[in-house]
């Protein structure tokens, strides 16, 4: 399984975090680790390709420049986010809502469901 | 110079200086006035009185003594120290009652009268006078009631026939060893220093400001004895007569593509280098010049996302790559063959390593021929065998250079030895740097970074853990100082930290916006004579380098490269020497300033682009006007020494 490499941005080797968890979800295209279940806020959003998830944290993205953006929910500022691996488009991040009642997305991702895998992970063994 | 005398210059001080001041006042009638010497001056003199008498230069004292108007000592202090110094005992016990108050704790009085006993008790003994010691011994030291077990050992000798068994079965050199020096500088103690002296007070004031200068100097890396250190100025290496790395002494640009890590084996011998094309160079250092020559070239495979990893064996014999993208498996070469054995002790040898594999017994798989005997350029691959799923991208040896962990974000910590393979693993940890480290009992247990910021000990024998720390941050890469005392971490957006794994504080903080921001995998490492010094990769295309526990925390820089310099390595036995590998496809090495110089002087050798009136081995100014840190690379394919067989 050979991932697609948008541009040969290879500058180095970059660090990729993990946040761990008993249901990791990664980057469909490179298998880059990117969040897990627990950082799920909502299944209930749309994206480009369909079904999107709203997450509290997300790791291992790149982000694009700031955008103004028009949705179903009204006009939002948001970044694109795309994986830092392999450079594939995910989603996109809220960072300002101009409507008082879609603030909460404020900071939160969305990722979109066609674009990344869900997969078994495990709780941490230390208890301390 | 100032000259004056004491007008009631004891001004703070008790009545411990009311002896002196009573003969001060008569030296002050002898000797002229203005102005009076402060209390610091007061001292300095003394001090210096001290040295010159401790030279013999009584005269000097004298004339000190006269035209200062200082008492060097209290005059029942310079009595005693005479009357003890000739040995004149009675008239030393007759000093000590006028100087009884003085003593800084009434009780050590009898101390003192002890230990003068003692000593006439031994001179006596030395001597040959049996009476007179005897005498000593009933009719003053046991009264004293002080210390009757040594009273009773002193007893003992008297039935030493002469004076060499004596010597022999106190232990007491004898009187003409000095030891009524070593007295006095022990009777010393018991009084306080503005009544007697504590012995060579100027030496060791200079040789403390001597030690402060030495710890402070920036470049510092010899091992330069406090005696040797010129008082007339203050000690400060420059960066260019120092045995510091300060300039670029060779660029070796055989590699095709970044080159991501690079490490020193232990003996300092060898330096492997590891690509994203997936290359292995090991290169030899040469003993005198310090110049790196290609070695071996191995190759792990193009598919495998560049060398992540370099682990050299602790006997320097084999070296340990993990590669970047996902492997689940390690290769171990045999970089050096094991000393020629005859058969018969080959076979003990075999025999003793197998037994070094503590751990539960288990079934051995005879595969010596690869690794052990070695010189051949495949590699063994160690693994569990496991799913493509596993994922091993970093390594660490443990001291026996048998066993070594590996491990990765995906899970998979497991413990390897050379003979039989996988042997144990710690689940459901994410590792992302590994270390190990022995303590003061000789057990070793293996440092893990995880994934949750963590650095945590697992001991494999006893299958105990524990955590040392948790960093704030995503921790990208681990080095330990070589007394293993040290951790430095590389922490996302928060540059390098240095931890005490001891007391689990953090030491120190080295801020560096080009170390952790963009989130790259740039590698750290300690180095210098005392391993006072870290040097780190850095996104801005230079090394920096920082003297650890110095006041100033800025970092030097070494500039050359044009690209990000992933990795950082110092030579563990030539203290100056640091390479650094980077994303232009270049190792350089970093030599102190001469020797770059000369370095660079020789490979002038045909149509050079520094001006240089051909002189090699000097550090001209012809050289030092030419771009400091810029020298030709070498792509002679001469230099390339392919021979595969290393000593």
């Amino acid at each position: 399984k050979s991932p697609e490499f948008n541009a040969s941005y290879s500058m180095g080797r970059l660090h990729i975090e993990h946040m761990g968890g008993e249901r990791v979800f990664s980057c469909a295209n490179c298998d880059c680790p990117l969040t897990n279940r627990q950082q799920l806020i909502s299944t209930r959003f749309t994206g480009a390709t369909g079904r999107a998830f709203l997450f509290n944290r997300v790791v291992n993205l790149d982000t694009s420049e700031l955008q103004d953006r028009v949705m179903l929910t009204g006009r939002h500022m948001v970044r694109d986010v795309s994986c830092r691996k392999c450079k594939t488009k995910l989603g996109w991040v809220y960072e300002f809502a101009t409507e008082e009642s879609q603030q909460y997305k404020e900071g939160k991702i969305i990722l979109e469901r066609a674009l990344i895998n869900e997969s078994e992970g495990f709780p941490d063994p230390v208890k301390d | 110079m100032e000259n004056g005398c004491l007008n009631g210059v004891t001004n703070g001080n008790s009545g411990n200086h009311a002896a002196s001041t009573a003969e001060a006042a008569a030296a002050a009638a002898a000797s002229a006035v203005s102005p009076p010497l402060n209390e610091r001056s007061l001292e300095t003199v003394r001090l210096i009185g001290q040295f010159l008498r401790e030279l013999g230069l009584s005269h000097s004292v004298d004339a000190l003594v006269q035209e200062s108007g200082c008492a060097l000592e209290n005059s029942a202090a310079a009595s005693f120290r005479r009357h003890v110094a000739n040995g004149d005992w009675d008239a030393a016990e007759e000093c000590m009652q006028s100087l009884q108050s003085l003593v800084t704790e009434a009780s050590s009085a009898t101390e003192i009268a002890f230990r003068l006993c003692e000593q006439r008790y031994m001179e006596l003994l030395e001597a040959g006078d049996y009476m007179g010691a005897l005498n000593v011994l009933r009719n003053r030291l046991t009264p004293l009631k002080f210390n009757t077990g040594r009273v009773h050992e002193l007893s003992t000798y008297i039935m030493c026939s002469d004076a060499e068994e004596l010597h022999r079965i106190s232990g007491w050199p004898g009187s003409l060893a000095g030891t009524r020096e070593a007295l006095l500088d022990q009777l010393q103690q018991f009084f306080p220093p503005a009544v007697m002296l504590p012995p060579r007070r100027l030496l060791s004031l200079l040789d403390e400001a001597v030690q402060y200068q030495l710890a402070k100097c920036r470049y510092h890396n010899t091992d330069l004895p406090v005696a040797e250190v010129s008082l007339l100025a203050d000690h400060a290496c420059s960066r260019d007569s120092a045995e510091f790395p300060a300039r670029c002494g060779q660029v070796a640009d055989q590699h095709q593509d970044e080159v991501r890590c690079c490490q020193f084996s232990p003996d300092g011998r060898h330096l492997a280098t590891g690509c994203k094309d997936g290359a292995v160079f090991i290169w030899r250092v040469d003993d005198l010049t310090l110049r790196l020559s290609v070695a071996r070239r191995y190759h792990i495979g193009e598919e495998r996302g560049g060398v992540a990893c370099l682990a050299w064996s602790p006997d320097s014999r084999l070296l340990l790559c993990c590669a970047a993208e996902d492997s689940s498996d390690v290769l171990v070469w045999c970089v050096s063959p094991p000393p020629l054995l005859p058969p018969a002790s080959a076979a003990a040898h075999h025999h003793s390593l197998l037994a070094e594999s503590h751990l539960n017994g288990a079934s051995v798989v005879v595969n010596s021929a690869s690794v052990l005997s070695g010189g051949s350029s495949e590699p063994q691959r160690f693994s569990r065998g496991g799913t493509p799923e596993e994922s091993l991208t970093t390594a660490a040896w443990f001291p026996d250079s048998v066993h070594f962990v590996a491990g990765g974000i995906r899970g998979q910590f497991y413990l390897f030895s050379l003979e039989a393979g996988y042997r144990k693993s710690w689940d459901f940890i994410r590792v992302v740097a590994l270390a190990t480290r022995t303590d003061r009992d000789g057990n070793t247990a293996a440092l893990a970074a995880d994934s949750f910021g963590r650095v945590r000990q697992y001991r494999f024998d006893t299958m105990q853990d524990e955590t040392l720390l948790q960093e704030d941050g995503s921790i990208i890469a681990m080095c330990l100082s070589r007394d293993q005392q040290v951790a430095a971490l590389n922490v996302v957006n928060s540059g390098l930290r240095l931890w005490d794994l001891q007391h689990r504080v953090c030491l120190q903080r080295l801020a560096g916006p080009g170390i952790s921001q963009g989130g790259y995998c740039l590698h750290a490492c300690f180095g210098g004579l005392t391993g006072n010094f870290l040097a780190s990769g850095s996104q801005d295309n230079c090394a920096h380098v920082w003297r650890i526990g110095g006041a100033d925390s800025q970092p030097d820089r070494l500039s050359g490269h044009s690209g990000i310099v992933n990795s950082v390595a110092w030579n563990p036995q030539h203290h100056g020497m640091l390479v650094t590998a980077s994303d232009d496809c270049t190792i350089r090495v970093w030599l102190p300033t001469a020797r770059a110089l000369s370095a660079a002087a020789t490979d002038h050798g045909s149509g050079g682009t520094a001006a240089t009136d051909g002189s090699s081995g000097q550090a001209s100014a012809n050289l030092a006007s030419s771009p400091a840190t810029h020298s030709p690379s070498d792509s002679n394919p001469d230099e390339d020494d392919d021979d595969g067989i290393l000593e």
